[in-house]
This record gives C-alpha cells, structure tokens and sequence, in this order.
C-alpha cells in the first residue's frame, strides 16, 4: 500500500485505512461500520507508517467538523489503479 | 443485437454445472449476495450467479434480478465473445487482441427501437434505492455499483467506458473513484473549463459489451467502435434522456444511469475492498448528481464481485495478447503469456518460450515489465511448461532455478498504489525468474509417460470407480485383451 493511516471510530470502535490527502484536508471521517462522520481529532487513536500519533497534535489542519465548500483537489495517483 | 438474458440461457444450456440460481430473497446490501458467493469459492467453484428476488436498497424485493461472477470463469468470457469454452485459454486471449485491432461503427436507433428506453425515469423517480445494490466487503462503508460509466471527451467527441467503483451516497448521488486514466483525463477537461461532466453508467449489459470496455486502445479512439469489434457486433446507441443526441448510450443495455460530475467537488469516499483481496483506503472523490434512469421491463441488475475471479479474469484477459504481440517481435519463440488467478491478474506474468539461445528469458521479461506498469513478477519457463497451470509453473522454479543465477531484482519501479506490500507511493520492486532450462549445457529431461501407451488404455474405458460392479466379461470393451498381447516390443520393461 502506498501510504494509509489508521483511524479508530470514535463510536463503535472500528478501525479502518484512510489516505493521507484526507490528513492534509482535515476532513471529517466516515466510519465504515457505524457510519458516523467525525472530526479527526475526536478519534482516540489514530496510527500511521511512522508510528501512533494522538488527536490534537500538529497534523491536524481545518476546523474540526467542517467540510470547505470547495476542497483542495487531491494529489492524483501517477500512476494507474484496478483495471 | 447483444442480449443478455440471451446470453445466461445459452450459456446455461450449455454449461450447466457452472450456473447456479438462488431463489430465496437476500439483502445484497448485508452482503448476503457476496456470502453466498464467497462460500461457492471456499469449496473451489466460481459459478455464474442468478439471484432471482434480491432486496432492493429500501429492503423489499427488487423488481430485478441479480446476475454476478459472470466473469470468474473464463470458459464463460469466451462463450461471451462467441468462442467455444475449449478455447478459452491462450485462443481466447489471441481473439481477443485480433478484434481490439479493428473498429466497427456504432449504430445509433431510435426510442422505439432501444430496449433500454423501455423504462424512463427523471426526476424524483430516479431513485438509486430500487436496484440490489452491493456491499462486498466488512469495510466498505456503503453499497456500491461496480461497474462502466461512459463519458465523452469534450475535444475530440470519443467516448471512454471503464469500470470504476461507485459508492451510494443517497437516492440521486453516487461518489466516484477514478484512477488518472481516460475518464479521469475527461473530467479534468470538464473541471478546467468550470463544467460538469455527463456520465452515462452501463450498469448492466450483455458481458460482451463489459468485456469490450477492458480494452487498451489509445486515449482519445472511441471505445463504442471497438467495444462493437471486440463484440463482433455494430453496437447499438441511443439518444440519451438528458442530454438527447448530444451523448448517446447503448441501446441494449439493460440498465443505464445517467448523471453529472459537478466541476471541483471532492467528499469522502471508501475504503472499498480492492482487487489485490485488500482494500484501498478512505479518499477524497468525486461525486455524481443522478439526473435519470434507462432500464429494460426485463431488466436484470448486474455486479461484479471485486476482489476475487470475477473480477481478477477481466483485468488480465486482455493484456494477454497485446504482451505476447510485443514479445513475439523481439523473441519469436514465444508460445504464450498469462496472468494468472493467483497473481490476481496483475500482478504476476508468466510466459513460456521455446527458447533458442540463452538471454532470452530476460529480453521476454524486459517486454512485459516495459508494456504493463502493474506486472511485478515475471516468470518465464520453457514451451514444456503449462502457462495457466500453477502447478506445472511452480514445478518449473522448483527443478529449474538456482536462485543465484535465474532471479533479477529491480528497484525503484513504477508500481501500483494498491499493492499493500509497496512501501512507496510510486515506486516498487520487480523481479525476473528464468524458470528456463539452459540451451548450451544438458539438462536433465522432464520424464513422460508415453503418449501411445496412454491411447492403448484409455482412462474411461479402463478405469472402475470403486463401488462399480464389474462389468460382466460380454460387456468388455471390444478390443481389450491379455496384456502381454498388446505391448509393443518398444515398451518392454529395460534392465535395470
């Protein structure tokens, strides 16, 4: 895998993958199993390829909870996926 | 003209032990469509699938059916493109990259004409809710349509189909994940200019035309005339309801959504369980604004199960030939190229060579590297060796490699972002094994058991399964007889 960090749901507890260009926005999250959006830094444990980091710390950016109007365009893949 | 409720009775009619039926009603978006598609895998069957009353996403049973795994076989891909299943390893491959090769025009029909304006539904009515959506895996967030939306370049007029995934997000919104590919290169078009993108998702169609869509034409050829080649078929368009003569849409389809790709809007979408058999992590995506719906009165819901045959045989199948085509000019002993199942059809190349002079096992690996950026290992092996037989191939490295000498690393690659063993983001490590026997030394020869001997005592007419009685002696075959009568003085047993 490229580069993922692992977010813990704030609700049911689910961990799931999630792509660093989501990080660099500060979006909210979506919970795959309960279905729950939340900000990043209500996650209680958040782990990346570097080792664990917490919520609160300098890799937040964004309002917590917001979703801009017009979000920066995500760095594409230089390469191909799937097919 | 491509039907596919044609296609499933005559396959059916022709391949019954490889079509199952389920009758009783599932929930597809409690993954009960791929639970009991994953337990027909476990016991090694990859059967074509025909759910006759699954739920719909407001949970009562869908008005239409559900067919699946038409593609985990690929006795089936070629009984799509009108081939005998007997052909359906190296031939069909052959086939296949013969008909991506030509164009034949598409065939625009009226209304009346189009089966898949049957049923138009605009507005509020377009509801994604009817249809037995998918959810495949624990961690996909939502049920998802996997299969080709359609879009046109806005400079050139071309049309692009791929199959992309497709997350629900409410009755009139899917998000979309897109690769920096053609329809990708499309919606940057529209997205520079401040436009929406119009997109047409085939949803469901004969597997001729899905098969069509995996071709490799160059960016800016119109996939409809060589999805109609690779059909052996004009294809048939229609005027779509949006956007009329302006985009048209395959007439035959059974289901086609129409929508728009609004300019510069990203949300959240996956993680989605991908074809490596691991998933692909949450992303920021596009989304798609439902604007109306197409379907046949008849019409059956199709999906494809990602992560698995289904999926796996369509990514590999049509690059077969086009590695082969490209190897053949350099090494002309080449026999044939695979990607196999357990490379996930991606990944791993195996080719098989009747090779002449030492060097070119790696002159063949250096093709397939340089033509397909997602092949990480290659494994090249003499014309003996069997190239869509794991075992053959794996008896092959094991009697024909000394490590030291028949595997080539190289680093810093182009690679694929969703293999998980990549620790770039770009960048991965290939591998050459030349599985090859040497041509300038003597190598110990495969042992055979002679062809003639095997005609002399043909497996079904000398072989009882235990439990069979034994046939009373007026009933042996004509033509058997004491053993030593028929040996030919060529089989005598040699002195030790």
């Amino acid at each position: 895998m490229a580069q993922i960090f692992n977010v813990t749901c704030p609700g049911c507890r689910g961990t799931f993958p999630v792509h660093p260009e989501l990080w660099q926005a500060g979006y909210d999250l979506l919970c795959p199993f309960c279905g729950r959006m939340f900000p990043q830094e209500e996650s209680p444990r958040i782990v990346t390829g570097t080792g664990e980091q917490r919520p609160g710390s300098a890799w937040r950016g964004g309002d917590a909870g917001s979703t801009p109007a017009r979000p920066p365009d995500p760095q594409p893949d230089a390469h191909a996926e799937g097919m | 003209m491509l039907d596919l409720r044609e296609f499933i009775a005559r396959y059916e009619a022709d391949q019954p032990d490889h079509m199952v039926h389920v009758d009783r009603p599932v929930d597809p978006a409690a993954f009960e469509v791929t639970a009991v598609l994953q337990q027909l895998e476990d016991v090694g069957r990859a059967p074509m699938a025909l759910f006759h009353r699954p739920r719909n996403l407001f949970g009562e049973v869908s008005r239409f059916p559900l067919v699946t795994n038409i593609y985990a076989e690929r006795g089936r891909c070629a009984h799509a493109l009108g081939l005998p299943v007997s052909q359906a390893k190296f031939p069909l491959s052959l086939e296949y990259g013969r008909r991506e090769q030509q164009r034949i025009p598409p065939t625009v029909v009226s209304a009346a004409e189009a089966p898949v304006k049957q049923v138009v539904q605009r507005g509020d009515d377009a509801d994604l809710r009817q249809f037995p959506i998918v959810r495949h895996h624990h961690m996909d967030p939502a049920p998802y349509i996997d299969m080709t939306p359609v879009m046109k370049d806005p400079d050139t007029g071309a049309y692009n189909a791929a199959y992309l995934r497709m997350m629900y997000k409410g009755p009139r919104k899917l998000g979309l994940h897109m690769s920096p590919r053609h329809n990708w290169q499309i919606t940057r078009k529209h997205e520079e200019r401040g436009l929406p993108t119009r997109v047409a998702i085939v949803v469901s169609h004969h597997p001729a035309f899905f098969l069509g869509t995996l071709n490799v034409a160059p960016f800016g050829e119109d996939d409809y005339e060589v999805i109609g080649s690779i059909a052996g078929s004009s294809l048939r368009l229609v005027a779509s309801e949006t956007w009329g003569d302006e985009f048209l849409i395959p007439a035959d389809a059974d289901i086609v959504i129409e929508g728009e790709i609004p300019p510069n809007v990203r949300e959240v979408e996956g993680p989605f369980g991908e074809f490596p058999g691991t998933y692909g992590p949450q992303r920021l995506r596009w989304v798609i604004d439902v604007t109306a719906i197409n379907f046949r009165h008849d019409a059956i819901y199709q999906d494809v199960f990602v992560g698995h045959a289904d999926d796996w045989i369509q990514g590999g199948l049509p690059k077969e030939a086009r590695i082969f085509n490209r190897i053949k000019g350099v090494v002309p002993g080449v026999t044939a190229v695979h990607l196999p199942v357990s490379g996930v059809c991606r990944l791993h190349c195996n080719v098989s060579i009747d090779k002449k002079v030492d060097g070119e096992s790696r002159q063949a690996a250096f093709i397939v590297l340089g033509e397909v950026d997602m092949i990480k290992h290659v494994f090249v092996v003499d014309k003996d060796v069997d190239v869509f037989d794991d075992r053959q191939m794996l008896w092959a490295i094991a009697t024909r490699v000394q490590a030291d000498q028949a595997i080539d690393i190289i680093r810093n690659a182009k690679g694929n972002t969703l293999d998980p063993s990549q620790t770039d983001p770009i960048m991965t490590t290939k591998m050459i094994v030349d599985a090859t026997k040497p041509v300038q030394r003597p190598f110990s020869e495969r042992i055979l058991v002679p062809q003639e001997a095997k005609d002399r005592v043909p497996m079904t007419e000398f072989v009882r399964e235990s439990g069979v009685p034994v046939p009373a002696m007026g009933d042996a075959v004509a033509g058997t007889g004491p053993v030593s009568a028929t040996v030919p003085p060529s089989a005598a047993i040699p002195e030790a």
